[in-house]
């Protein structure tokens, strides 16, 4: 149970919820989770960010995005080389649109621009949007649990915040990942729950 | 691998974790193996100590208040109740095999989380020697190996991970690591494999 700081103090960081992760034809798609799988977490990322919301946690989008050409991309192995040789999440492009099912959560959600690698904080303001509105604990969602959502849970807990990962509500790239880092991995610097288990900890 | 622009970092090589009476030894589940990775990884150092290939060590030490450490769980907070790597303690301590090193062996002291770049003079040092590769070694494979690794290939750097000169918590993490998220960001070789190249200078 992580529910001890208020919800005023809480974020839900969400990670690259745009159509190169998530929409039906996004090409990467089958690198990813199971398809079945992908549209379920997308749902029950929304449902939760709706419901946090309204009690009061901060919502951040954190897309990733490029230059055209992907000049920012000068790694030539791992994930980064095949964003840019598949030209993923190209700025302009509808692969680097959010996913449209975002507009129902309102002017509530703060988009950050700016990320080029795994790690949310770079490249971006995050930290200091965190700490002007007081946050102390963030809720990770979106993609990819080995990814990002490692690469941010990682430097959010160096940096001091309560971190919980949403397992419930992040994308991985196989079952074999998501239960070594739900179960062994993200317990070293998180906590791990479902939405509902943070949202309703007093039901379980 | 160029040996003028390749660094081998070298992470957590103290006693607290390669002692057998080091208060997280038993955190690396394979004893054995945790000895074999040191002994690999001091074979490489020496087959390359008279290369111009840079040497760091980055080790973990925390202050006797443990003032350092504000997380409330996780790792860290485990650390701080083990009272693992307290400045001034035998666990602190670099291992005994690489004193033979000496001066060759630079240490760049101010880790005290999982990323070696973080609040250390490391991306400066490897900048100021136009280190282009780095390669790393040492403890912990999913933790402080893994959270480095990361760091250096965002920062643009070529990446290289050993897989016999890395330890972790099971074998079962260790494979998993090295065969699926390594690979993410990385280039997974052996020491001997690094040892060979170098030594070609081939790129």
């Amino acid at each position: 149970m992580a529910a001890t700081g208020s919800m005023n103090s809480t974020a839900m960081v969400m990670m690259g919820l745009q159509h190169d992760h998530f929409a039906d034809d996004a090409p990467i798609r089958s690198m990813l989770d199971d398809s079945d799988r992908i549209d379920t977490v997308k749902g029950q990322v929304l449902n939760a960010a709706a419901e946090l919301a309204r009690s009061g946690v901060s919502l951040i989008h954190v897309p990733i995005a490029f230059e055209p050409g992907h000049a920012e991309i000068t790694q030539s192995v791992g994930i980064l080389s095949v964003i840019k040789s598949l030209s993923l999440f190209e700025m302009g492009s509808m692969g680097a649109r959010p996913i449209p099912e975002l507009d129902s959560l309102g002017d509530g959600l703060l988009t950050l621009s700016g990320r080029t690698g795994f790690n949310a904080f770079r490249g971006t303001n995050l930290d200091e949007v965190l700490s002007d509105r007081g946050v102390t604990r963030i809720l990770l969602a979106g993609a990819s649990t080995a990814a990002c959502i490692d690469s941010t849970a990682r430097i959010a807990y160096e940096l001091g915040y309560e971190v919980v990962i949403l397992h419930d509500c992040v994308i991985s790239r196989t079952h074999s990942e998501h239960e070594l880092f739900c179960g062994t991995i993200f317990p070293q610097y998180a906590t791990v729950q479902s939405a509902d288990e943070f949202i309703k900890p007093d039901e379980q | 691998m160029n040996p003028s622009t390749t660094a081998i970092i070298l992470i957590g090589f103290q006693d607290d974790y390669f002692s057998t009476d080091g208060v997280l030894h038993d955190l690396l589940e394979d004893s054995a193996g945790t000895r074999a990775v040191l002994g690999r990884t001091v074979g490489m150092l020496k087959s390359l100590r008279d290369s111009p290939v840079t040497m760091i060590s980055t080790p973990i030490i925390f202050s006797p208040d443990y003032s350092e450490i504000r997380q409330k769980d996780g790792l860290l907070l485990a650390i701080r109740e083990a009272q693992a790597f307290k400045a001034g303690t035998p666990g602190a301590e670099t291992v005994d095999e690489f004193k033979a090193f000496g001066d060759r062996i630079q240490d760049i002291p101010g880790k005290r989380g999982f990323n070696a770049f973080t609040e250390t003079g490391l991306a400066r040092v490897l900048g100021d020697a136009s280190i282009t590769h780095v390669v790393i070694a040492g403890a912990v494979t999913s933790i402080c190996i893994d959270s480095t690794g990361r760091a250096a290939y965002e920062l643009g750097m070529q990446v290289s991970i050993l897989s016999d000169c890395t330890a972790a918590r099971t074998n079962v993490e260790q494979e998993f690591f090295c065969t699926t998220i390594f690979p993410a960001y990385a280039t997974v070789r052996t020491a001997d494999e690094v040892v060979a190249s170098l030594s070609q200078g081939a790129h």
